[in-house]
């Protein structure tokens, strides 16, 4: 198991040629940009899957990956899928090498998964071919930032208790209680 | 006669389906398909050629620099500009490091599940594993204590239904025939290549900046720093260090494990290099010089064309020979469609004239691929790993020879065993073998450049586009993972007006020409062995034996697990 109070990384996903498919790319990189952001949590921005992330997210306690997510609901809304949701989300028909869900056993089997991984996504309009994002899902991204933020500051509060609780001199009088 | 298909390929990049006719027990015919339009080419136009290598490199999300530097290459032939040497090591260095990398990745995750049975795994004794481990290999991690806690691993993760990585194998079909100890062998050194590949990789984040994605090509060379006494530059006695250590784990790998796992299963599939033999025909563009990329003779892979499986004769390349047909393909050329075009003169024009979805059966009579097909003179190609090993091997290069003919008499084979599906396996292996130590002396001579005060990284005589001529065109090759990579460009007004690239995968999955001659999948898969209509692993192994990659486009995560390539093909 990963130890408490370790690294928090934030993954954005997504094909920056193809329009809406980015949308986890650029909420990454504006959140990489916020000044709110606490300097120890890594942002990556990962482009299009791959075991090449492999390193980035291995070790990693707490990973909040951020894409685009095609559940067939109205453009440009946000969507969280954590715990048995997020291992439901299929795998086999993904069309790289890894989905999300396939790095998430690699993990497993490396014998180094993260506690705790959530998925923020949002509707995906179009993805055809293009650099723009459509006005629905634009209009999206600084949601999905500040959705990132506030689950940065939960976890950051976490794993200062997980790594309290593993000082023994400092765990103890709350145990004595 | 019966119609086979698999759509989608799994375990490969991107949308890739097969058709197959098989007779009784073995396949006759075979049709392959690019189901997903691919268009990079048009994003180009009217950008500046500084920066082309930036989208370029997005054609694919998993060897990125592949494109990065194939296209920085295509714009300093069109404006006339060298590099130095040192920006030629680096690009070596990471390239190499790409190609180490993803014949790792290629061998264990993408392709052994052809070969090794999980399921088997399992029942194997891990006692017995560890007298077969030694027997082969001096490699450590080959205790009793060790392969019991990888089977017990693998056993937790498969019976709470976790590992759906592996859902993908045809557990249980006759076609897998390794001994339980084998397979078990092979998994505890699947898990370990995970660990390897994330490391050795390490170099791209060192020499690039970031990976995926290197941010340090540069049009006249490369913008990673180089400064011994500098902490900060990329390149300083620190990330030297980190980079020899890097190579030396990988080294010792594929040396003790990756080699040695190679030719034990290739040992249990013998008949395998019977199968896949293919076209006969293979080419490489050759790459890897630490002078100038237009003087072919210091190339470490040399460049050369081997016809009709005859190594006793190497061919020259003249890329003015390459052309691409669309006859079968859903695009249309303005001069008719029987036409081929050199890719200076490329057009990609998409026309979708296939069954609308959902079908049965692609119109293979007619056009059936989002792929073109490239030719060389008018005859198909096989590129990649294999055919790097055969020219190099056929051109009388010592290492390549040594290691090659080592190999061979390991398994008690003759050269021509080469032509085959194990054949591509195993020049993977090898090429691997060979690049860690090119590896090896390209990060000593960065070395000692940097020693001796020599830290020249970018040439900027030519970067200022007011040097450029008004309109120019060029080309830059590469040897990728996959194979030869070529992108070709033509310029007007400092501006990309045309932009073409001719992908490895475009020369191995390309569909048939006007003459109906096949492209490299199709012709390898006649005569591929049937036990199982309705599981056919003997035509993914071959089709996996080539590592496609059939790039990538869109990636979005559907929750209701709905078929993805369909919505590709109603482009």
């Amino acid at each position: 198991m990963s130890a408490g109070g370790g690294r928090v990384c934030v993954l954005g996903l997504g094909n920056l040629m193809c329009s809406d498919d980015a949308v986890g790319m650029i909420a990454a990189h504006r959140l990489a940009q916020d000044a709110r952001l606490p300097r120890e949590v890594e942002v990556v921005e990962g482009g299009t899957l791959g075991l090449d992330l492999l390193d980035s997210v291995h070790g990693v306690s707490r990973l909040l990956v951020l894409d685009a997510v095609d559940t067939g609901v109205p453009p440009g809304t946000l969507t969280r899928f954590a715990g048995e949701e997020l291992a439901r989300l299929p795998t086999s028909k993904s069309v790289h090498l890894l989905g999300l869900s396939d790095l998430m056993n690699v993990l497993r089997l490396m014998d180094a998964p993260p506690i705790e991984t959530l998925l923020l996504g949002v509707q995906p309009e179009s993805t055809d071919l293009g650099t723009m994002l459509s006005p629905a899902v634009e209009a999206a991204v600084d949601g999905m930032v500040e959705s990132a933020l506030e689950q940065i500051e939960d976890w950051l509060m976490a794993g200062r208790d997980e790594a309290v609780a593993m000082i023994p001199e400092l765990a103890a009088p709350v145990a004595g209680f | 006669m019966a119609r086979v298909v698999i759509d989608p390929v799994t375990r490969i990049e991107g949308h890739l389906r097969i058709e197959v006719e098989v007779e009784g027990k073995s396949v006759t015919d075979a049709w392959s398909s690019g189901t997903m339009f691919r268009g990079i080419e048009k994003i180009l136009r009217g950008r500046d050629p500084r920066e082309a290598w930036i989208w370029a490199q997005r054609i694919c999300g998993v060897c990125t620099t592949v494109h990065a530097l194939a296209s920085v290459r295509a714009v300093e032939d069109a404006i006339g500009t060298e590099i130095p040497e040192n920006a030629a090591l680096v690009r070596n260095v990471i390239a190499g490091t790409q190609n180490v990398q993803d014949h790792i990745i290629h061998f264990y995750h993408l392709h052994a599940l052809d070969w090794v049975d999980v399921t088997l795994a399992l029942k194997a004794d891990p006692a017995k594993t560890s007298q077969l481990a030694q027997s082969i290999s001096d490699w450590p991690k080959s205790s009793t204590t060790y392969f019991k806690a990888i089977q017990d691993r693998v056993k937790t993760l498969v019976s709470s239904g976790q590992l759906s990585l592996f859902s993908s194998g045809d557990w249980g079909h006759p076609a897998y025939i390794l001994p339980p100890e084998v397979n078990l062998l092979a998994v505890a050194h699947y898990i370990e290549a995970l660990d390897v590949q994330r490391e050795f990789i390490r170099i791209h984040a060192v020499l690039g900046g970031k990976n995926p994605h290197p941010q340090t090509f540069l049009v006249g060379g490369m913008a990673t720093g180089m400064d011994g006494n500098e902490p900060g530059a990329a390149l300083n006695p620190t990330t030297i260090t980190l980079m020899n250590q890097l190579v030396k784990n990988a080294k010792t790998f594929v040396e003790q494990v990756y080699l040695p796992d190679v030719v034990a299963i290739a040992s249990f599939y013998k008949d395998w290099f019977n199968y896949g033999q293919g076209i006969g025909n293979y080419m490489a563009y050759g790459d890897y010089t630490t002078g100038s990329i237009k003087e072919p003779a210091g190339f470490a892979f040399p460049r050369g064309i081997i016809m009709g499986r005859d190594l006793s004769t190497v061919h020259p390349v003249d890329t003015q020979h390459v052309s691409e047909f669309v006859t079968h393909s859903w695009y249309t050329y303005a001069e008719g469609d029987q036409a081929s075009k050199h890719p200076s003169q490329g057009e990609t024009s998409p026309k979708y004239t296939g069954p609308a979805p959902p079908y049965e059966f692609l119109h293979t009579d007619e056009k059936y691929s989002w792929v073109k097909a490239p030719r060389y003179d008018g005859k198909a190609m096989e590129v990649g790993p294999l055919a790097r090993t055969l020219i190099a091997y056929a051109s009388g290069n010592d290492a390549v020879k040594k290691i090659v003919d080592a190999t061979l008499a390991k398994l008690n084979l003759p050269a021509g065993a080469l032509f085959s599906t194990m054949g591509r396996i195993a020049a993977r292996a090898l090429e691997a073998e060979i690049m860690v130590g090119h590896l090896e002396q390209w990060v000593a001579k960065l070395d000692d450049n940097m020693a001796h005060g020599n830290v020249k990284m970018h040439n900027g005589e030519k970067w200022n586009p007011d040097s450029w001529p008004k309109s120019c065109q060029g080309f830059g090759l590469e040897e990728a993972p996959r194979g030869s990579l070529g992108h070709w460009v033509e310029i007007e007004n400092k501006k990309i007006v045309n932009y073409q690239a001719i992908v490895p995968s475009t020369w191995n999955a390309g569909p048939r020409d006007a003459q109906g001659q096949r492209g490299a999948y199709e012709a390898s898969l006649q005569g591929t062995p049937i036990a199982d209509r309705n599981r056919p692993l003997e035509v993914l192994r071959t089709v996996h034996s080539f590592d496609p990659c059939l790039a990538c486009a869109v990636h979005v995560v559907q929750a209701d697990g709905s078929a993805y390539g369909r919505k590709a093909l109603a482009i």
